[in-house]
């Protein structure tokens, strides 16, 4: 398809205002939701960089895609940014299993696509954090090595971290900074506050953004990109890749 | 003579919402309280009252409700009733709030079986939600959820639909009989109309972005945003005939307003005015809105020519339980928190900053930024001191069931106690230490919650708090050592003040 070299610009512009903030008020980018051409380039622009883009409400979000992207905001960014110092990788892995757990506590029935709840209470998170945790902990032993030694990272150490966190048990000595597991499902919260996912409701409890709800709704259960992501959990999971024709 | 199913079945499903509404009393009804004189408690009765209660407050646009102000309402409702004291009132309240408002954050629902479609199906409602949050006295608010409204009017005669045409024509009869005390309650009522419509086409607004995935539910949105746009005129235009109403009003009053009492009755028509005139603006805007949200829709239904959505999707079966049960990878973790995560920005140097402008900065305030440790930022100090605190006030209570009801205490028994007791992994732990040194220090400690004072105490204080008026420690003779990491001097614990007497 050919392009006036105006489009082209316009939708540069459109696309760097997305990739700046990662969101755009519709007003401003209203050219994205008028002309047709122009959206296709911005969505191809967006695609280059392995992300999409999603409307939700008033506003139009740039959501990374579920790849492995070098576009994408990297481990240590986020480490530095929004992680206490002195944060390992075990700790930022943690805090992605705590998020899936937390969205899992929103979407668990497969009777309807809108999530089962209004909010959640953070020690209801804490504890389904700890649940999941500790079910791994009674996980074959070498099973887990196993993985350990097929791939970079291991779970163990992530087991071993959230078991040093203790309220009670504060092992002073080790951090010389008190770490409860409460302070960090804190950290948690307060990262995805800032990406604008969970808000705060008072008495400890969050809830969802309109705008968390239209990833899971909008991406997660888009027919492609939900077919890419159970493949690729199929792909992991080995064993069970025949099982990937029934969800289809 | 047929009777044709369809026409029973239909719209099975809005039907059996509305019932719905009603099962949160019934679980109120299946509790089963006594106030102290035996007498069953009507949970039932009090649970609907509440609603109201939470509606009137929302009526005067009182924010502040929350369970005390329940707890307030409902003590001075029944106190011939019932005898119970405001501790067990706070109780009461807490309870029926949690009704309508589960605790978990789970919604209310109820499965049942849809007879026109022949499906399992699921119907969530919220009666309640948090409006509002205090901060200083972590109190939080209540007001009626979408459903919540629904259930207080279906218990009026007419649907909320014909709400506010129905408050409007209510309105207009009081004018008519100059009965404008009441007229004004009236348009207090039409603002909650206005807001509930508010809330509606936002949830609307939104759902039609998630949720259109085929021609049916795009019909089926059409349709409703149709009917929310004709019933918007229909009001506005309601709306624009009260005004010029109320304007002859307002005219007629003018030239008699040299009577006394039809001076009053000139300020009311002037408040009337003024307040019928902002819901009218609020009203105004929704027609605007839900024009917007015409286009909108269209919009949506365009995109979804690309967007093809999946019927069910399990978040937590499919994707957290298989992330942690197979278990995946732990790097899989991170591919799966993509979509939620942003963009790596880049951040570049150009040469030409060194011509720019320079601030000028005090000498002296440059070059001490060499440190090791970061500050702590204030969040991050406020979390440890809470832990501080709930650690202190754990081994306070241990300290006290060793005490058992003697009134001094010597740290040596208290250690003993605590391995007696399994307690010993406590001693492990430094900040056992640091209470007792904490507490030395800052004997004698009054026991009552002062501003300036060190907060690390504050839980201890509150426990304490009746037992006693003071606590002193003070050392003795002799080393502990509890374990081969510390060793502290022996102290002495003394509650004084009447411990008894309360």
């Amino acid at each position: 398809m050919l392009y006036e070299q105006e489009q082209v610009v316009q939708a540069f512009r459109i696309y760097s205002i997305l990739a700046i903030d990662g969101k755009a008020y519709k007003d401003d980018i209203r050219l994205y939701l008028a002309d047709d051409s122009i959206k296709g380039l911005v969505d191809m622009f967006a695609k280059e960089v392995d992300c999409t883009l999603l409307v939700v409400g008033d506003f139009i979000y740039m959501i990374p895609l579920a790849i492995n992207s070098p576009f994408h905001v990297s481990n240590e960014t986020i480490k530095d940014k929004y992680l206490p110092s002195r944060a390992v990788n075990a700790d930022i892995y943690m805090m992605y299993v705590a998020i899936i757990i937390l969205f899992g506590e929103f979407y668990d029935s497969y009777q309807t696509t809108e999530a089962t709840r209004d909010f959640i209470k953070m020690e209801d998170w804490l504890n389904s954090v700890n649940d999941k945790i500790l079910s791994l902990k009674g996980y074959d032993e070498e099973e887990l090595i196993k993985l350990e030694r097929k791939y970079e990272y291991n779970w163990i150490a992530v087991i071993e971290k959230w078991d040093a966190l203790d309220d009670i048990k504060e092992n002073v000595q080790q951090t010389a900074r008190t770490i409860s597991r409460m302070s960090f499902m804190n950290v948690v919260k307060r990262f995805l506050e800032e990406q604008e996912l969970v808000e705060d409701i008072g008495n400890e409890e969050v809830q969802l953004t309109e705008k968390a709800k239209a990833i899971i709704q909008r991406y997660f259960m888009e027919l492609e990109y939900n077919r890419e992501i159970l493949e690729f959990i199929y792909s992991l999971e080995g064993k069970d890749g025949e099982d990937i024709a029934s969800y289809i | 003579m047929d009777i044709s199913i369809k026409n029973i079945t239909e719209n099975y499903r809005d039907r059996m919402e509305r019932l719905v509404l009603f099962d949160p009393l019934y679980t109120l009804e299946r509790k089963s309280g006594k106030d102290n004189r035996s007498k069953p408690i009507d949970y039932y009765g009090l649970g609907f009252l509440s609603l109201l209660f939470f509606f009137e407050n929302m009526l005067i646009r009182n924010k502040k409700a929350g369970v005390l102000e329940l707890a307030e309402f409902l003590s001075k409702l029944t106190q011939e009733e019932y005898e119970l004291n405001f501790e067990e009132y706070i109780k009461l309240s807490r309870e029926i709030i949690q009704v309508f408002r589960p605790p978990s954050g789970r919604r209310n629902s109820r499965e049942f079986y849809n007879w026109e479609t022949g499906k399992e199906e699921v119907i969530q409602y919220s009666i309640l939600k948090a409006s509002h949050f205090d901060t200083k006295t972590n109190t939080q608010y209540y007001e009626l959820d979408e459903q919540g409204l629904e259930l207080i009017f279906a218990t009026k005669e007419f649907f909320s639909e014909f709400q506010l045409s129905i408050n409007q024509l209510i309105l207009r009869k009081q004018l008519e009989k100059g009965e404008f005390v009441g007229a004004l309650r009236q348009i207090d009522e039409m603002r909650m109309d206005v807001k509930g419509l508010q809330d509606k086409i936002y949830r609307i607004k939104h759902e039609i972005q998630r949720n259109i995935v085929s021609d049916e539910t795009y019909k089926r949105y059409e349709s409703i945003v149709d009917d929310i746009h004709f019933r918007l005129s229909r009001e506005n235009e309601e709306f624009e005939e009260l005004k010029s109403f109320i304007k002859e009003t307002r005219e007629r009053l003018e030239h008699e307003k040299r009577e006394e009492k039809m001076r009053k009755a000139y300020g009311l028509i002037l408040r009337i005015d003024k307040e019928l005139g902002e819901v009218h603006y609020e009203h105004r805007q929704l027609l605007s809105q839900s024009i917007d949200m015409k286009t909108t829709a269209l919009n949506a239904a365009q995109e979804s020519l690309y967007y093809i959505g999946i019927d069910s999707f399990n978040f937590k079966d499919q994707v957290t339980n298989k992330l942690l049960s197979a278990p995946l990878p732990l790097e899989a973790s991170r591919r799966l928190v993509e979509p939620f995560l942003y963009l790596e920005k880049g951040e570049f140097w150009s040469p030409l900053a060194v011509f720019s402008k320079q601030r000028i900065g005090k000498r002296g305030t440059e070059g001490s930024n060499i440190s090791f440790a970061e500050p702590l930022g204030d969040w991050e100090v406020q979390e440890e001191i809470k832990i501080h605190q709930k650690n202190f006030k754990h081994i306070m209570e241990i300290t006290m069931e060793a005490m058992d009801k003697d009134k001094s205490i010597t740290l040596g028994k208290v250690i003993d106690f605590m391995k007696e007791n399994d307690y010993e992994d406590i001693l492990e732990d430094r900040t056992f230490y640091d209470f007792w040194i904490l507490l030395h220090h800052s004997s004698p400690i009054k026991i009552e919650i002062e501003e300036n004072q060190n907060q690390m105490l504050d839980k201890v204080i509150e426990l304490l708090e009746g037992d006693c008026q003071w606590i002193e420690v003070v050392e003795v003779s002799g080393k502990l050592k509890p374990n081969d990491r510390y060793v502290i001097k022996d102290m002495r614990l003394t509650l004084e003040g009447d411990r008894d007497a309360i």
